[in-house]
């Protein structure tokens, strides 16, 4: 395997392993979330939520793929990055460690917002019993 | 092969951490996320949500971890020296997103916890 193909080969397999591990993370959230997010009181804001969620994650995705930049001072042209196969291979594994930092601070970003979903939820159904 | 046994230890480490991490707080997050019923339906959310965190913490880690080169795995003792020296990046990952994590639950609990079930 030449360079340049290591490094299609690599830099595609990357971006869709983590877009598969972000729709995995969201399935298996998916029956806690969707059990935080059923109330009747607010059923429009929960179907819009949980539409939310697999695509939050996923975005969050990209955004740690895409923070990583081949170009640095000593690798400033094209030619100069393929022909440096212990460069390509970090650059994939800063990319792999992006993607999981980023989508584990996304789900953590989340929580934070779901904690406001359950405070409306908890004024609106303690509100309705007074 | 003693460096892709160093690999395979480090591995091992931070799932073994993350799986520790998520053992020891199951049970007292569940007691805290069950308080009251406003709390209760968002339980199993971040139960699951604070397992996967943890996990991609330690994953961060070791995906930004290579193989040892060959000096850095001569012997068992260098092997070792080079997981210890990864060990603390793993455990700062780990140790501040659980301190986030926890953060995050009491900013949850301050919100939620002064109701009271009638």
């Amino acid at each position: 395997m030449t360079n340049e193909e290591y490094l299609q080969a690599s830099y595609f397999a990357a971006i869709a392993i983590g877009i598969l591990v972000a729709v995995a993370s969201a399935a298996w959230l998916a029956r806690g979330h969707w059990e935080a997010t059923d109330c009747p009181g607010a059923a429009g804001l929960g179907k819009v939520v949980r539409r939310a969620f697999p695509a939050w994650l996923i975005l969050a995705v990209l955004m740690g793929f895409t923070s990583v930049t081949y170009f640095d001072c000593g690798h400033g042209t094209y030619d100069k990055i393929v022909a440096d196969r212990a460069y390509l291979v970090t650059k994939t594994q800063e990319q792999a460690a992006a993607m999981a930092r980023y989508l584990a601070a996304a789900i953590m970003g989340y929580g934070l917002a779901m904690v406001l979903f359950l405070w409306a939820r908890a004024r609106q159904a303690s509100g309705a019993k007074k | 092969m003693t460096g892709l046994l160093a690999w395979i230890g480090l591995v091992v480490m931070a799932v073994g951490f993350s799986v520790g991490m998520a053992l020891v707080m199951r049970r007292p997050m569940r007691g805290l996320l069950t308080a009251n019923t406003y709390l209760a339906p968002a339980a199993n959310f971040y139960v699951r949500a604070f397992v996967l965190v943890v996990l991609l913490a330690s994953v961060a880690v070791v995906a930004s971890t290579g193989l040892p080169c060959e000096k850095q795995a001569e012997n068992t003792m260098t092997a070792v020296w080079w997981i210890a020296g990864h060990l603390q990046p793993l455990c700062l990952s780990i140790a501040g997103f659980l301190m986030a994590f926890v953060l995050l639950l009491t900013i949850l609990f301050a919100a939620l916890g002064r109701y009271r079930d009638q």
